[in-house]
């Protein structure tokens, strides 16, 4: 593999609070992500997954350790990476366009170009017929492909996913991963995956990394053997359940510790 | 230092809001020291520590306790009032939905119009005693007392209020209001339709026949009483009979025993005869009692008994039964 | 047949319309043929329509509305101008929203038309006072309800737009301003009532002018059909602009599920 497109090493992140103890997210964090490989982060709860994920988009920075982006070290927010939130985070006083549209015009880009380019990508996550609609006419599906329209029009290198799906419901959940997939191999951008699902982590990356509990470390990486492109099927062959159960007997560690 | 430091994070909000009001007291207190006032100006002004006692002299003697007094008085008996009225009707309201929209307009007027515009019209009627006051009182807190409670009324979870319901519906009224705004396949109705009750062949019973809702009777032995005649300590509605119960089922006793069939044998078969009733729930506590019931069910009754109970009173004339 | 589905559509305006028309109705008939008229005390509505067109159309009524206004509008919008940066910082800095809150709240608590006396001391009578105790009474809702607004600005729009490259004029605009304006309207419907209350206790207390005056003049010369067309005007004004900013509400705000505001 080529030089890693993102590269952090002993990444140790303290939440420091007022009335308790402080608390360490994060110890000696090392992860590796290769240009256009998907990865996924998979690990007990509150093991600093979706906090890893904030420190790499840059809104918050590490106690001590080092991160880098192409060699660049990252120091704050910044057009090459773009975040894809549980919560979907959509401005509900902006329809789905002016969602869409929100990146490019913080970039400053101006107007006939963000409206091609948002065009674009609402066809592309097929919600053509909805630009007009303010978020709370949506589901929460459709909400989540509006919150990836608007992470992929700025042209990021990196998708930040952080549980994207679970808000959803399981059948939307499955349809998305495909989606997904679908935009991903298109687009190949660079995907940090996080998530709770091991199904999920399995099916949609090239690789699983599975975290220790808190305070968080990557444990063990695991290579996905599965071919691309993945389709719905591959979830239901016994290679599929072997590759599960070996993510499961690594995770499982991790659970049991805490408790 | 730390020390400090953590007090003072620890009260920051009391510390910051107090200090504030305190140096605004104490910059009013200085103002006439700072500022050049002129002789006019300073006939409009006071300070906090001529406040202070100016409340004193008021307080000891005597004046401002009395009007204090005064005012608590048309305060309170305003406000208790305006519960009063508004309380109950902003339940009514939000029960009725006729009775809200009749009374809405009056309520929206009112409640956009400052209320204090009353005040010269009320001194008109009431004078310039204490009732005056009291109305406007009244007037100014009667309003969100009923919206609040009218909204409250409405909001009230609907699921709870159908959890409540279907604990009690051993009334078939439950049942027919339901039916009018759902689309039912079958009712259980528990106990209203036995040798003891026919209320529910008014308008239940033959609006599940018009519908094609099955209606699925529960406890044709009226929990037991019907089962075991009438015995000291038997049990009527899931509690001990009274008297006149115990005494009706004696009656019954004596009229179907006389065409040797047994009460619990009549009781068992009786609601199967209104063409409604689809299926007999008799409970049983043993296998024993399941084969008891369906010796019960067997039973030969003849058509003259029905008759009988009919002629005797005991049963209403128009309940379904053959011959 | 369609008149039936229409009564049915439109039941609930029928039924208020029609419950006005009988308690107008009942007023009139008790106080014609049941009851005798004082008219130092009682009036109906036939003697006040007929004051009504007088006073408003021929009279100085409409005059004595247009002098409340222009103190209602000078008082109310300075409110709008103080208010709402004052609340936005006790919501964006929390040292100002410590300090100022326990203040303003004991304000906001306090029945401020008490000061009316106080205020027509300092300011004298006329437009300049009316216009302060207006501003006294309706310039707490904004501060507050603007604060609450900043307070609830969600967190997490305000990571999105940071993540995106956003900075502060960012957020102040695309994320803080639309997310408090529902609530700034809000206050402002709770600001016009209090507003309202300051016109009218101003004008009972020392005016020669407006429509508080014309009332507690009306009152004192015990011309009881022209006093109820001076209440029933201002009734119709205090509607009009309540419901006018409900539906402002619900324009700039449809995203937000508003129930039981009242």
């Amino acid at each position: 593999m080529s030089a890693p497109l993102i590269q952090a090493r002993d990444i140790t992140l303290v939440f420091e609070s007022k009335d308790r103890e402080p608390v360490t997210a994060l110890r000696d964090f090392d992860l590796e992500v290769g240009k256009g490989e998907f990865v996924s982060i998979v690990g007990p709860s509150g093991c600093g997954k979706s906090t890893f994920l904030n420190l790499l988009l840059g809104l918050i920075k590490p106690n001590s350790g080092e991160m880098k982006l192409d060699g660049a070290p990252i120091t704050g927010p910044g057009q090459e990476r773009a975040m894809v939130f549980q919560e979907f985070g959509l401005l509900p006083w902006r329809t789905v366009r002016a969602n869409v549209e929100l990146g490019l015009e913080l970039k400053g880009i101006p107007s006939p170009e963000r409206s091609a380019r948002a065009t674009e990508l609402i066809k592309m996550v097929g919600l053509k017929d909805f630009e007009r609609h303010y978020p709370h006419e949506l589901s929460g599906g459709m909400k989540q492909r509006v919150g990836l329209a608007r992470a992929l029009a700025t042209e990021p290198e990196v998708l930040l996913m952080d549980e994207p799906f679970a808000a959803l419901d399981a059948q939307t959940r499955d349809l998305m991963q495909t989606e997904l997939l679908e935009i991903w191999e298109r687009t190949k951008k660079t995907v940090l995956f996080v998530t709770h699902s091991i199904e999920e982590a399995a099916y949609l990356s090239d690789r699983v990394i599975v975290m220790t509990a808190r305070p968080g470390r990557a444990k063990e990486t695991l290579k996905i053997q599965l071919p691309r492109p993945r389709d719905y099927e591959m979830r239901l062959t016994p290679q599929f359940n072997e590759i599960k159960s070996r993510i499961w007997e690594v995770l499982k560690e991790e659970l049991t510790s805490r408790g | 230092m730390k020390r400090l430091q953590n007090f003072y994070s620890e009260r920051e909000q009391s510390i910051l809001g107090g200090g504030f009001i305190l140096l605004l007291i104490v910059l009013w207190e200085l103002m006439p020291r700072l500022l050049p006032m002129s002789q006019g100006f300073s006939l409009f002004f006071t300070t906090p520590w001529k406040v202070i006692e100016a409340s004193y002299q008021l307080f000891v003697e005597n004046k401002i306790q009395e009007h204090f007094y005064v005012s608590s008085i048309e305060f309170l008996a305003g406000l208790g009032l305006a519960i009063i009225v508004g309380l109950p009707l902003g339940v009514i309201t939000g029960r009725s939905p006729n009775i809200d929209a009749m009374v809405d307009p009056f309520v929206t007027i009112f409640n956009a119009t400052p209320r204090l515009i009353f005040l010269p019209l009320f001194i008109l009627w009431f004078g310039i005693g204490i009732w005056s006051k009291i109305v406007i009182v009244f007037i100014g807190a009667v309003f969100p007392l009923l919206i609040n409670t009218y909204e409250g009324v409405r909001n009230v979870d609907r699921v709870l209020v159908n959890v409540v319901r279907s604990f009690g519906a051993n009334e078939w009224q439950i049942l027919e209001r339901c039916a009018r705004d759902g689309d039912f396949d079958c009712f259980l109705l528990a106990g209203r339709y036995s040798l003891l009750e026919q209320t529910a062949l008014d308008s239940f019973l033959p609006m599940c026949e018009r519908r094609r809702i099955g209606v699925i009777v529960g406890g044709p032995y009226n929990s037991g009483i019907l089962a075991t005649g009438a015995r000291p300590g038997t049990t009527y509605n899931y509690e001990p009979a009274p008297p006149a119960v115990l005494d009706r089922v004696g009656t019954l006793e004596r009229v179907v025993a006389a065409h040797g069939v047994p009460l619990a044998a009549a009781a068992l078969q009786f609601p199967f005869h209104h063409p409604a009733v689809a299926a007999v729930i008799p409970g049983a506590r043993s296998p024993d009692e399941v084969e008891a019931n369906l010796r019960l069910l067997r039973h030969p009754i003849p058509p003259t008994l029905w008759g009988d109970l009919k002629t005797e009173g005991l049963l209403r004339a128009d309940a379904p039964t053959p011959g | 047949m369609k008149t039936k589905v229409f009564f049915a559509e439109h039941r609930r305006l029928w039924l208020g319309l029609s419950s006005v028309f009988f308690v107008l109705a009942a007023w009139e008939t008790l106080l014609t043929y049941v009851f005798p008229l004082n008219p130092f005390f009682f009036t109906k509505p036939s003697l006040i329509a007929v004051a009504f067109k007088e006073q408003v159309i021929y009279g100085a009524l409409w005059g004595d509305l247009a002098v409340s206004s222009k103190a209602f509008l000078w008082g109310f919008s300075f409110a709008v101008l103080v208010g709402i940066p004052v609340g936005a910082l006790m919501g964006w800095r929390r040292t100002a929203g410590y300090m100022l809150d326990p203040f303003f709240t004991a304000l906001y608590a306090s029945p401020l038309v008490a000061l009316a006396p106080l205020i027509i001391v300092v300011f004298g009578v006329g437009l300049f006072a009316k216009s302060v105790l207006v501003f006294a009474l309706s310039v707490f809702p904004f501060i507050f309800n603007t604060f609450a607004g900043v307070r609830s600005t969600d967190r997490l729009l305000i990571n999105v737009v940071r993540s995106f490259g956003g900075g502060e004029k960012d957020l102040y605009f695309k994320v803080i301003l639309p997310s408090t304006l529902p609530y700034i309207v809000a206050g402002a419907r709770i600001a016009l009532g209090r507003g309202l209350v300051g016109i009218i206790v101003g004008e009972f207390y020392a005016a020669s002018e407006g429509i508080g005056y014309a009332i507690s003049r009306f009152g004192d010369t015990y011309r009881l059909p022209e006093m109820f067309a001076a209440i029933f005007l201002l009734m119709i004004a205090a509607v009009a602009l309540t419901e006018g900013m409900r539906k402002l509400e619900s324009v700039l705000a449809p995203w937000k599920t508003t129930q039981g505001t009242r």
